[in-house]
C-alpha cells in the first residue's frame, strides 16, 4: 500500500453529516486518509483524476467509497454507475450510505453495482456502532482488491 | 266407300241395262221411221209385231233397272239409320258414364232425362226424378233460380256457365258448378234445356282452406312489428306484411309487383356502394337467390319517419320440388337498441375519458405523494440525526461538566427526535404499504400466526402467556401483508397485556353472518368502545405513551392491509378486560359461505 493512498472516499455534501460521519470514523479508529467530496462532480474528478485531482498519482484507488444518494451537480447513483462502468474504479468497494430508505433508491443502488447499503440512522449511537463495523469490516476483515484488478 | 262413289257405283252396275232398254228403243225406234218412209220395204207385219215388242222390252228393262235402283237407295237409307243410332248410343253411353250429372228439362222447368251421375251426385233415380220440377233440387231459398235461367234460355240468351248451391234428396247441400246449354227441335225453337252439373264442393272445401289458410297467414305476418316480405326471382315483391308496407308509407297493394328501387328505397342501399362497405340489397337477394341465408346487421335506411336502423335476416323460398322461386326477408327495426349502444359507447368513451383523466390525476398526486416521500425519508430525518448526534456528542463531551438537569434535558432532546425519526419512519412504511399491490396466493394463516409469535420473542422475554391459537384455514390472500396484520395486532395483544400476571392471547377464527372472520383476543387494559372510533386514525392512540409506547401508525397499517384485501376490520373491547380485534380477509359474498359457527372459548 503506498503510503499516500487514500483510505475512504467519504462523498458527502451535508455538512454536519460530514461532521457527524467523521467523528464517528474518528471515535472508531479506523482511518486517518479519508478524502472529502462534496458533490458528485468532485468524487469524479478525484477517482478519474480530473480538475483539482489531475496531479494526482495513477494507480492509487482509495480502498473504500462511502457514497451519500442525494448529492449536488452528480447525483450518487450516477457517480455509482460511473464508478463501476470503469475497469480502473469498478474493483473499488462502494457503500452506499443515506438517509433514504426508498426501495427503489436500494434496488437501483444494487443492480448498479453498490457492494452495501447502509442506512444512517437517527439514533447517533447506533450510527457511531455502523460506522465501526463497516470500517472494521471493510477495511481489515475484507480482502482488498489486488493491483491487478484496477487494470 | 262414301255416298257420291256408292251412288257412281250403283249407276255402273245398271249400266248395261239400261243400255239394253235403250238399244231396244233405237230398234224399235229404227223400224218405226223406216216404215213411216216406206223406204225399206220391210214386210208390215214385221213392223206391227216389231215395235210392240221392242216397246214391251225397253219398257222391261228399263223397269228392271229402276227397280234395282230403288232397292239400292233403301238399303243405304238402313245404314244410314243404323250409323245415327249407333251415334246415338254412343252418346248416350257418355252422358251414362259421365260422373257430373247430365240432365234435361223443359222450359216449365219439368225435368226429361237424368243420368246415372245426376244419381250419383243428387240421390234421386231417374225413376224419381223424371217429371218433377227442377226446383226440387234447389234448397228454398233458391228455389226461384232455375225458372229465371229457363226463362233467360227461353228467350234465347246465353247462359254463362256458374255456381250454386244445391240440396240432394237426403237434404244435404252441396255446392255446385253449373252449365246450361239450350235444347232445340228441329225447327230450331228452344224447346227445353240441359243441365250439366259438377259437384265442386270439395273444390270449394280446398278453397276455402286455402282462403283460411292465407288469411291466417296474412294475419301472422301483418301481426309482426318486423318487416316481412317476398321476392321473386325478378327480385319484386310478391308478398309485404302490413309492417313493412307502413315503413315504407304505402299501402300494401301498391307494393307488389315493385323492385325496390320502384318503391323508392335509397338507390346506395339497393345497388350497394362499394366504398362506403355497403354491399347492396341486390347482392344479398342474388345471395340468397343461391341457396344461402344473409344476415344484415344494425342497416340504417331512410324511411318517411326518418332514418331508421334494422336487422336483416334474407333466405331462399322453394317451391314443392325445391326450386329456388324466390327469398323471404324479415326485417327489425333495431333503431331503439342501436341508440342505446351509441349512448352506451358515449359513455363508456367518456367514462374512458374521465378514468383516464382520473387515472393521469392519480398518478400526478401519486408521483407528488413519491417525491414527498423521498424528503420525508431523506431531508426530514438528516436534521433528526444532527439533533440526536449533537445531543450525543454533548453528553459524552461535556457530561462531567454539565449539571444534572442539562443532561436530564439533553437527554429528552434525544429521546424527541428518536421518536420523531421512529414515526418518520412508520409513516414511511404505511406508505409503501398503502401503495404496495396486493398479491394473493394460498396461504397457510396457521404458519403466518407462527411467525408472528416467533418474532415476538424479544417484546415478550420472560413473560407468562398463556397462548390459544385455534386451527387457522388456508386463505386466498398476500401472504406478507397478511403476516404484517397478525404481527402488528399480535404485538399490540402482548404489548397491552403486559400487566396481567398471567396474559391470554387468542386467535382463532368464527363465523359471522356466513363470513369467515379471524380475530385476535388479549386480557389486557382494553380501552373504552367510545374511544372506538379513534383506533384506526393515523397517529391515534387510546393510552398515554409513558404506560405503552407506540406511534399510533400500526392499527393504521393494518386496516390498510384489510382494506387492500377487501375485507373490514373492526374490535371490541372493555376497559380492564381486554380487547378482542375482528379482521375478514375478502368482501361480503365474495368468498365461500361458512357453515358452521365455531368459536373459541375465551378464557377471560
Amino acid at each position: 500500500m503506498p503510503k499516500d493512498q487514500v483510505e475512504i472516499l467519504l462523498v458527502e455534501d451535508d455538512v454536519e453529516d460530514l461532521d457527524l460521519t467523521m467523528r464517528a470514523l474518528a471515535d472508531a479508529h479506523i482511518a486517518n486518509r479519508i478524502q472529502i467530496a462534496r458533490d458528485g462532480e468532485e468524487a469524479l474528478d478525484f477517482l478519474f483524476r480530473r480538475g483539482l485531482h489531475s496531479e494526482r498519482a495513477p494507480n492509487c484507488p482509495p480502498r473504500l467509497i462511502l457514497l451519500d444518494l442525494k448529492l449536488p451537480k452528480v447525483d450518487g447513483l450516477e457517480v455509482l454507475t460511473q464508478i463501476k462502468n470503469d475497469p480502473s474504479t469498478r474493483a473499488i468497494p462502494v457503500v452506499i450510505l443515506t438517509s433514504s430508505r426508498q426501495e427503489q433508491d436500494m434496488v437501483q443502488g444494487y443492480h448498479l453495482g453498490a457492494n452495501s447499503y447502509i442506512q444512517k440512522p437517527v439514533d447517533f449511537e447506533q450510527f457511531q456502532s455502523t460506522i465501526r463495523q463497516l470500517g472494521y469490516y471493510w477495511l481489515l476483515v475484507n480482502q482488498q482488491p489486488p493491483e491487478r484488478a484496477f487494470d | 266407300m262414301n255416298d257420291n262413289s256408292a251412288a257412281r257405283s250403283t249407276w255402273l252396275r245398271h249400266l248395261p241395262a239400261i243400255l239394253g232398254g235403250m238399244a231396244a228403243l233405237t230398234v224399235g225406234g229404227v223400224l218405226l221411221v223406216s216404215h213411216i218412209e216406206g223406204g225399206s220395204g220391210m214386210p208390215r207385219t214385221v213392223l206391227i209385231l216389231g215395235l210392240p215388242v221392242t216397246a214391251l222390252l225397253s219398257a222391261a228393262i228399263c223397269l228392271a233397272a229402276l227397280e234395282r235402283i230403288r232397292l239400292r237407295a233403301a238399303e243405304r237409307a238402313g245404314q244410314e239409320r243404323r250409323r245415327l243410332d249407333e251415334q246415338r248410343l254412343y252418346l248416350a253411353a257418355i252422358v251414362e258414364s259421365s260422373d257430373d250429372a247430365i240432365l234435361g228439362k223443359d222450359l216449365s222447368g219439368v225435368i226429361l232425362s237424368w243420368n246415372p251421375g245426376a244419381e250419383r251426385i243428387y240421390g234421386y233415380s231417374a225413376a224419381e226424378i223424371i217429371g218433377r220440377s227442377i226446383s226440387v233440387l234447389c234448397p228454398p231459398e233458391r228455389v226461384g233460380e232455375p225458372h229465371g235461367i229457363l226463362e233467360r234460355i227461353g228467350r234465347g240468351e246465353r247462359v254463362d256457365h256458374y255456381e250454386t248451391e244445391r240440396m240432394c234428396k237426403d237434404g244435404r247441400r252441396i255446392q255446385v258448378s253449373l252449365t246450361i246449354s239450350p235444347i232445340r227441335d228441329a225447327e230450331e225453337r228452344i224447346r227445353g234445356a240441359s243441365t250439366i252439373a259438377r259437384d265442386v264442393s270439395e273444390r270449394r272445401h280446398v278453397e276455402a282452406a286455402l282462403e283460411a289458410s292465407e288469411n291466417l297467414l296474412r294475419s301472422v305476418i301483418d301481426s309482426s312489428t318486423d318487416l316481412i316480405f317476398m321476392k321473386d326471382r325478378d327480385l319484386r315483391i310478391v308478398l309485404c306484411n302490413q309492417a313493412y308496407a307502413s315503413a315504407l308509407g304505402k299501402p300494401v297493394a301498391g307494393i307488389h309487383g315493385k323492385s325496390d328501387l320502384e318503391l323508392g328505397w335509397d338507390r346506395e342501399l339497393v345497388e350497394g356502394a362499394a366504398a362506403k362497405g355497403i354491399p347492396g340489397w341486390q347482392r344479398d337477394d342474388r345471395t340468397a337467390l343461391s341457396g344461402e341465408i344473409v344476415h344484415v346487421t344494425s342497416e340504417p335506411c331512410n324511411v318517411p319517419a326518418g332514418t331508421r336502423f334494422f336487422d336483416t335476416v334474407k333466405a331462399p323460398v322453394r317451391d314443392a320440388r325445391g326450386e329456388i322461386v324466390g327469398l323471404v326477408g324479415v326485417s327489425r327495426d333495431v333503431t331503439e337498441r342501436v341508440r342505446a349502444e351509441r349512448e352506451i359507447q358515449q359513455l363508456n368513451a367518456g367514462l374512458e375519458r374521465r378514468v383516464a383523466e382520473r387515472t393521469a390525476e392519480l398518478t400526478a398526486v401519486n408521483q407528488e405523494l413519491e417525491s414527498f416521500n423521498y424528503s420525508v425519508s431523506h431531508d426530514l430525518r438528516a436534521p433528526l440525526r444532527h439533533i440526536d448526534g449533537y445531543s450525543k456528542i454533548l453528553l459524552d463531551t461535556y457530561s462531567q461538566e454539565a449539571p444534572e438537569d442539562a443532561r436530564r434535558c439533553i437527554d429528552r432532546i434525544r429521546t424527541g427526535a428518536q421518536r420523531m425519526g421512529h414515526m418518520v419512519d412508520e409513516l414511511l412504511e404505511l406508505s409503501r404499504t398503502s401503495r404496495r399491490e396486493v398479491r394473493k396466493e394460498l396461504t397457510c394463516l396457521a404458519t403466518l400466526v407462527e411467525d408472528a409469535i416467533g418474532e415476538l420473542k424479544p417484546e415478550i422475554g420472560d413473560r407468562a402467556i398463556e397462548w390459544h391459537i385455534a386451527p387457522l384455514p388456508f386463505a386466498d390472500c398476500d401472504p406478507a401483508l397478511t403476516r404484517q396484520v397478525f404481527a402488528n395486532l399480535l404485538s399490540n395483544a402482548v404489548k397491552f397485556s403486559r400487566r396481567r400476571e398471567l396474559a391470554v392471547i387468542e386467535a382463532g377464527q368464527t363465523c359471522v353472518e356466513g363470513q369467515t372472520v379471524f380475530f385476535v383476543r388479549d386480557n389486557g387494559v382494553g380501552f373504552s368502545m367510545k374511544y372506538a372510533d379513534k383506533l384506526f386514525g393515523v397517529f391515534q392512540r387510546l393510552h398515554r405513551r409513558e404506560d405503552f409506547e407506540g406511534t399510533g401508525v400500526g392499527l393504521v397499517t393494518v386496516q390498510r392491509i384489510i382494506q387492500k384485501h377487501g375485507g373490514r376490520i373492526w374490535a371490541e373491547a372493555e376497559l380492564e378486560k381486554g380487547a378482542t380485534f375482528y379482521f375478514t380477509l375478502e368482501g361480503r359474498g365474495e368468498q365461500q359461505r361458512c357453515l358452521t359457527e365455531t368459536t373459541v372459548s375465551g378464557e377471560r
